[in-house]
């Protein structure tokens, strides 16, 4: 593989097709014409193969003062590039096109700058593209999307202010900005302390952590079902990439991190009170959307687990849960979009679904179950490596509350499948080929890895000994 | 490996019918998809049994994180054998009952792959070594039992059933992993002989590992059916009869038992066995009071099913395996058969369910004839092979007096419940349809008749095994348990073949017993409880909201209605954020 892809080329390459993509279709794409789509959708396919050949042969490098490549960076670059692919897909014939497009350009640039940050410049303006082109994603939608994209665009303000507050604090000890610069300097512990807080609190708003989240039912409700899938699967994964990096490498060596320090145990109350707030709330919900909304924070509390027991086990499994994530919650959301065009919205209308489409059905079903952590699907086997995480680091409550969340959950993914399982009199509909390609990638992805988890979990190891040594 | 093979069949099978379901003419092949797989897994069981020398048991690796190697393990130990024996025996038999009993032509398709995936979780609970192997097919068997006691999506107490079943099975799930994962943090192994030979090097064993072991009987109780999880089993009557015959009689019941059995060295050794010998006596006698309170007749049978359970768990508490064992088998048989009498009655009745209400059992002689094999095998009548089963814990009890004097008791109320059963039927008022009843009777599919004969011709088969095996009988014992038995016999032949039973059926007593001890109100209050919980979280949300919401109103602009709902509600979030920020800088200032 090192002959095929040469020192320093690989990177550059891939910010090449990403700005390669954006102009194309700033430029080029004209309504209704499909091929300039098809084009981004196979470019965007190939980043993906670039990120992974280029983990695949364990390429190690830093450019342009800003980035650096290592298997960390790679595996999650080139797997949320598979989310992006599935985004794409899934909104191949949504209204409006052009715009669309673009914005998912955006994210997709947006994600590699914070996934190969090497400064946490990269990260910052990383974090900013992706969430300004998914306000400008959701406003160019029309007029009646004004609501969610301004909250949005407030609540993402408020995010960087919060972060450039927690930098300016770190600067005068160290001016370079590079992640592992900052991490050899030293300061005094309150400041470090003050520092990280807002740190976690500018991440924990993008990353839906309680008591930061409460935008996100409303959001994620009002704004088109295929932003919300972008939201749900990349934004918020990204902003999860933002925090292994900044508190793994920034924070480690102030020895502020690690188990029974202050960011874990800041770390196990964010945890555990997302996961009773999302698993709670979403009993009651009767949208389907605000119901994965609040389960997609419940899931996030999950992946604190990980964050929080701080050892190479926990990271590895907060990266195998990530990705495990984003796949079922983008195969959720894809199916939700399309019955949302169809004007099936609340979970009553969900009702005899498998009469309307037996596909959508059962597909939505396994990827429910695998939120839920039933065996042997790809839910189960992350869960269970997150709280065997934390078990090995004695955090057996944390642990144990993971569990009983996971079983809270069954009851509202179990109401959907018995309203969708029921017989009703209604007209059968089918999906786009598109939608049942994006379902399938999803589908085949929590099957095959939950039956072999070792397939990403090998990855993911490599990844956590990047992070944690 | 070899006995993961075992699984193949029946996935397949479940694959076919599912498939079949997708076509609108195909439904008709589903069900041979469903036997074909039950019965190409039983032969292939039957080929483990007989090359049982050369079979082996490698571990096949799952995954490995950090320094662990979490395996799929299998075992084919004794415990192992005596459960997949009868997953074998009674698979075909009920694939083949429902052929003739499920005449639902567009629905038959999902029967069959739900049923093909339940024998294939039981087969791998069967055949599993470790807790991560039990697991996965205990997961299995609660999501199946679920499906399958919710089969009638279009009527609406088969789902409050289901979901009652899944509630009380997750709430088992939940204890069962979390005892799961503590026994792993601490021997950093979920292989149960690698379990069994450390526990027993230790000297002294620390309480989280007693503790998580409490709750995996626990987990244990609900998946069996024992008190105070019982509620759940005779909801489940509202699924399909074969399911009750195969899930809810005969295999799905006894993983609970399965489990302690095999954990029985370390439970013994842990002090535990007289927490299960309590709790196994009090869900005995709640179901046999139960059973002879109800009037329903597939209800009758759960509750005696309840018993039955308690019965192995009183063995068990006692420790005496075997003996426990010898009733795992013979249960099995004896009551899949009870059961399958149970659907041939309501089928002939239009699924009628109320005793007072069917007409008799004897309007098919062979009927008649199987009911009262497995009536007198389950009351414990020699030469019918439930009387081994009677008679081995019986004999265990001897070693407690208290514990046999209730045994007793058992065996009388045994025989009054389940002649209760046969009887209040046949002395029923004639209906005037009489002549159609009777065409229906005799007009039963083959392939249920089949079934009943098979199973009660295994029923008299196994005393032959027995008596072949020359076992120890304790003819003290034996002389006890036939007298309690035959005068509970007696006893429900005068107050309902003599009397019809009205003297019984209008007193207080049966009144109070036929209401299920309150349980169900405790059930209810609990989830009322939680449900409160849950819409107080969002009432404080919107709550909040409100205030915020009126502050906002306060300050912003009267006339600008947008911008105050608006910002209202962005102030909101900002000012979680805001509290949030203070709350860990809080933190901050305890710890550092």
């Amino acid at each position: 593989m090192q002959q095929i892809l040469p020192a320093g080329i690989p990177a550059i390459l891939l910010v090449l097709i990403a700005f390669m993509v954006l102009f194309s279709l700033f430029t080029l794409l004209s309504r209704k014409r499909r091929i300039y789509k098809v084009v981004e959708i196979a470019a965007v396919a190939l980043i993906a193969i670039t990120s992974f050949s280029m983990l695949l042969s364990g390429y190690n490098s830093n450019f342009l003062y800003l980035f650096q490549a290592n298997a960390f960076s790679e595996l999650l670059f080139g797997a949320l590039s598979i989310g992006i692919f599935l985004i794409l897909l899934i909104s191949f014939d949504s209204e409006p096109q052009a715009e669309t497009a673009m914005f998912v350009s955006f994210v997709m640039l947006g994600l590699f700058m914070v996934a190969f940050a090497y400064s946490i410049i990269a990260i910052i303006v990383g974090l900013e593209f992706v969430i300004l082109s998914t306000v400008f994603m959701i406003l160019s939608y029309g007029k009646k999307y004004l609501e969610p994209a301004l909250k949005l665009f407030v609540l993402g303000a408020i995010s960087t202010a919060i972060f450039v507050v927690a930098l300016a604090l770190l600067l005068p000890y160290d001016s370079s900005l590079s992640l592992v610069g900052i991490a050899a300097a030293g300061a005094g512990k309150f400041i470090v302390g003050l520092s990280l807080v807002l740190f976690v609190a500018a991440l924990s708003i993008e990353s839906a952590a309680f008591p930061f989240n409460l935008w996100v039912p409303d959001v994620y409700d009002g704004a088109p079902g295929n932003v919300t899938a972008l939201m749900a699967g990349i934004n918020k994964k990204v902003s999860f990439i933002a925090i292994l990096e900044i508190f793994l490498i920034v924070f480690a060596s102030y020895g502020i991190y690690g188990n029974s320090q202050l960011i874990s145990q800041a770390f196990f109350l964010i945890s555990i009170l997302t996961m009773f707030f999302g698993n709670l709330v979403a009993l009651v919900q009767k949208n389907i959307k605000r119901m994965f909304a609040y389960s997609s924070i419940s899931q996030a509390g999950y992946i604190f687990i990980g964050i929080s027991a701080a050892t190479h086990l926990g990271i590895e499994a907060s990266i195998f849960y990530i990705i495990a994530h984003m796949f079922m919650i983008i195969g959720a959301f894809a199916i939700v979009f399309w019955l949302e065009t169809k004007n099936i919205r609340s979970i009553e209308e969900y009702a005899g679904l498998k009469d309307r489409n037996a596909f959508a059905a059962v597909s939505l079903t396994i990827l429910m179950l695998s939120m839920a952590g039933i065996p042997p699907l790809v839910g189960f086997a992350g869960k269970f490596v997150l709280f065997s995480s934390a078990v090995y680091a004695n955090d057996i409550i944390l642990a144990l509350i993971g569990i009983a969340n996971s079983f809270l959950s069954i009851y509202y993914y179990a109401k959907v499948i018995n309203q969708m399982f029921q017989t009703r009199e209604v007209k059968r509909i089918r999906p786009g080929i598109n939608i049942i390609a994006a379902v399938t990638i999803c589908l085949i992805f929590v099957i095959a890895v939950g039956i072999y988890p070792q397939l990403l979990l090998g990855w993911a190891s490599t990844a956590a000994s990047v992070l944690v040594h | 490996m070899y006995l993961l093979y075992l699984l193949l069949p029946l996935l397949l099978g479940a694959l076919a019918a599912f498939i079949c379901s997708f076509s609108s003419g195909a439904w008709r092949y589903s069900k041979y998809a469903g036997l074909g797989g039950a019965v190409a897994s039983s032969l292939l069981t039957l080929f483990a049994f007989l090359k049982q020398n050369t079979i082996q048991l490698g571990q096949l690796q799952w995954f490995t994180a950090f320094h662990s190697t979490f395996a799929i393990s299998l075992s084919f130990g004794y415990i192992n054998q005596v459960l997949l024996a009868v997953v074998a025996v009674i698979s075909p038999l009920i694939f083949f009952y429902s052929i003739g009993y499920m005449d639902v032509p567009e629905e038959n398709s999902r029967y069959y792959a739900e049923l093909s995936l339940f024998a294939a979780s039981m087969m791998l609970l069967a055949v599993s070594g470790g807790f991560i192997t039990l697991f996965i097919a205990w997961e299995g068997l609660g999501i199946t039992s679920y499906l399958l006691i919710g089969f009638w999506t279009n009527k609406d107490a088969p789902q409050y059933a289901a979901r009652k079943a899944i509630t009380t099975i997750i709430i088992g799930d939940m204890m069962m992993l979390s005892g799961i994962l503590v026994i792993f943090a601490s021997l950093n192994t979920f292989n149960f002989s690698t379990m069994i030979s450390e526990i027993a090097a230790m000297s002294t064993v620390p309480i989280s590992i007693v503790a998580a072991f409490v709750l995996i009987i626990l987990g244990a109780f609900t998946k069996s059916a024992q008190f105070p999880f019982h509620e759940w089993l005779s909801d489940a009557m509202e699924g399909p009869t074969p399911v009750s015959a195969f899930l809810h009689s005969s295999t799905m019941v006894k993983a609970g038992v399965f489990v302690v059995a095999l954990l029985l060295p370390i439970l013994a050794q842990l002090g535990l066995l007289n927490m299960i010998l309590v709790f196994g006596i009090i869900s005995a006698v709640i179901g046999a009071l139960n059973a002879a309170g109800s009037t329903h007749i597939k209800k009758i049978l759960a509750y005696s099913t309840i018993e039955d359970l308690g019965l192995m768990f009183i063995a068990i508490g006692l420790n005496a395996l075997a003996a426990a064992m010898v009733l795992f088998i013979v249960q099995a048989l004896y009551k899949a058969l009870l059961f399958m009498n149970a659907g041939s009655i309501m089928k002939a009745n239009d699924e009628e369910t109320d005793l007072y209400k069917v007409s008799s059992f004897s309007k098919n002689r062979l009927l008649f004839a199987t009911a009262l094999i497995g009536a007198l095998s389950i009351a414990g009548i020699f030469p019918f092979s439930g009387f081994f089963g009677k008679l081995a814990v019986d004999s265990a009890g001897l070693s407690n007096s208290t514990v046999y004097i209730v045994l007793i008791v058992l065996d009388f109320a045994t025989g009054f419940y389940i002649f209760r059963w046969l009887f209040i039927p046949e002395k029923n008022e004639k209906k005037d349809s009489e002549i159609r009843l009777r065409a229906k009777y005799a007009s039963q599919p083959k392939s249920m008749t089949v079934s009943q004969v098979i199973l009660a011709a295994l029923v008299i088969f196994l005393t032959a095994l027995f008596l072949y095996t020359n076992i120890e009988v304790n003819v003290g014992a034996a002389i006890v348990l036939t007298a309690g038995a035959g005068f509970g016999i007696l006893s429900a032949y005068l107050l309902f073949w003599r009397l019809a039973g009205l003297a019984w059926e209008r007193s207080r007593t049966r009144n109070f017993l036929s209401k299920g001890f309150f349980v169900n109100a405790a059930y209810l209050a609990i989830a009322k409880g939680t449900r409160a919980l849950s819409t107080a979280i969002e009432e404080i949300d919107y709550f909040i909201n409100r205030i915020v919401y009126l502050g906002a109103f306060g300050v912003a602009d009267l006339g600008n209605s947008i911008r105050r709902s608006e910002t209202g509600i962005v102030n909101f979030y900002a000012a979680a954020v805001a509290i949030g920020i203070f709350m860990m800088l809080l933190l901050l200032v305890l710890l550092v």
